[in-house]
């Protein structure tokens, strides 16, 4: 509420000295030169873990978006209840995202990975100072290309004409030794073999559909439990480095593949910043 | 849910509030720059601070049941893991496996659990019709 005015580059910094939580690191713009465009808007306006505000620490030509954590917060960890713990750390992974996000609707970003410290917003400087080639290195690299994710999924449909994912034949049941076993296997091992099948045909033609818009590609690990909420079995769950001219010819290429009604489901997520594509920066050694 | 349908340009995208909460973890815990290196700078304290957070990521029941594994591409937890060039293609050597493990062993323990089976799913469907008198 109290609009503390966003003047040029030095406005008043909320540092308490103590430790920052790093979100992202950009590329310094519209710093010296801000004379009128209040260019980093989604950098200022961003709320941080804890509701923090998030700030702007340049150091050259790179800058680190972060936020200054409460030390008390952090020696809470792993104090509380169960649902408190997952409530905070959902608190923090989605504040995480949306801050990246914030910035990543401007210009090209490197995501930290989530619960990245510093001692000291002085540290984070020097962090920018030693990492600033790598940083800008990657940068360029990953210049207008944002991550996108594909999901597939498989789902018994409506009407099953097999039990493909039937659980096995009690073993244990006394009248149905031997014989009677072993064909319920068979039939099951078929069953299951075809809806692999079927699962790994819908595979191939998601990522063959999606391969022709794409820069790159990594496979996340599929999603179970209770945080799995799509439409069925995930059997694909990719991310893929697009440019972002080429975001709607990757959704509509992909999406074509899905026919619900026969159990096969494609999910698109994103843009997302490219999380899945960067890679560890290192300090410049010397 | 898909972030596509109405606007086009990925200024749109504003998923930050709607969007699947294991679709961020997954990006937020496995993924995402690590500082990587000798950055000079008082690594012990980034590190427990880091380290205790992301404990508490891997005693979370849901991200277990996700299958999170950020510990294997941790270089704060497995330095020796990682190649020095940052390939992020998962190549596993045996050692990170077996440091994976280590480490794995020890979340066990940090969680006061003794059953080392949970890590490792494994199909276990028909094989339990042998193990039905309790052997001691």
């Amino acid at each position: 509420m109290t609009a503390a005015a966003p003047d040029h580059h030095d406005r008043p910094s909320p540092d308490t000295g103590g430790p920052v939580y790093l979100y992202a690191v950009t590329a310094a713009r519209h710093h010296e030169d801000a004379a009128g465009a209040t260019g980093d808007a989604g950098v200022t306006d961003a709320v941080g873990v804890a509701d923090a505000p998030v700030r702007a620490v340049t150091a050259g030509e790179v800058t680190a978006l972060v936020s200054s954590v409460d030390p008390r917060h952090l020696e809470m960890v792993g104090q509380r209840p169960q649902e408190a713990e997952l409530a905070w750390l959902e608190h923090v992974a989605r504040t995480h995202n949306a801050v990246v996000e914030s910035a990543f609707r401007e210009t090209t970003v490197l995501p930290m990975r989530i619960a990245t410290v510093h001692p000291t917003e002085e540290s984070v400087r020097e962090f920018l100072r030693k990492s600033s080639d790598a940083i800008l290195a990657e940068l360029a690299r990953l210049d207008g290309l944002v991550e996108v994710g594909v999901k597939a999924y498989r789902s018994t449909p409506p009407a099953p004409t097999e039990p493909a994912t039937a659980p096995p034949a009690a073993p244990t049941r006394p009248e149905s030794p031997g014989r009677a076993y072993l064909e319920a296997r068979r039939a099951q091992r078929r069953a299951r073999a075809d809806a692999d099948r079927d699962a790994a045909t819908l595979v191939r033609a998601v990522r063959d559909a999606a391969v022709p818009h794409a820069v790159d590609q990594r496979a996340h690990r599929l999603q179970t439990g209770e945080l799995a909420d799509g439409p069925g079995e995930n059997i694909a769950n990719d991310a893929w480095l697009v440019r972002r001219d080429a975001l709607l010819a990757l959704h509509a290429a992909v999406t074509a593949c899905a026919d619900p009604a026969a159990g096969r489901h494609v999910e698109v997520t994103g843009p997302w910043a490219p999380y899945s594509f960067v890679r560890p920066v290192a300090a410049d050694a010397g | 849910m898909s972030l596509f349908g109405d606007g086009p340009g990925p200024a749109a995208s504003g998923q930050g509030s709607s969007a699947n909460l294991a679709d961020i973890l997954e990006r937020v815990l496995d993924k995402g720059v690590v500082i990587a290196g000798d950055i000079q700078i008082n690594l012990l304290d980034i590190e427990l601070l880091t380290i205790k957070l992301r404990l508490l990521v891997a005693s979370v029941d849901k991200a277990k049941e996700m299958g999170i594994d950020w510990w294997e591409h941790d270089p704060s937890l497995s330095s020796r893991a990682r190649p020095q060039n940052g390939a992020v293609d998962g190549t596993a050597t045996t050692a990170l496996e077996a440091e994976n493990e280590r480490l794995r062993e020890e979340l066990r323990l940090l969680r006061g659990e003794s059953r080392p089976a949970e890590l490792d799913p494994s199909p276990a469907a028909p094989a339990e019709t042998t193990k039905d008198d309790p052997a001691p």
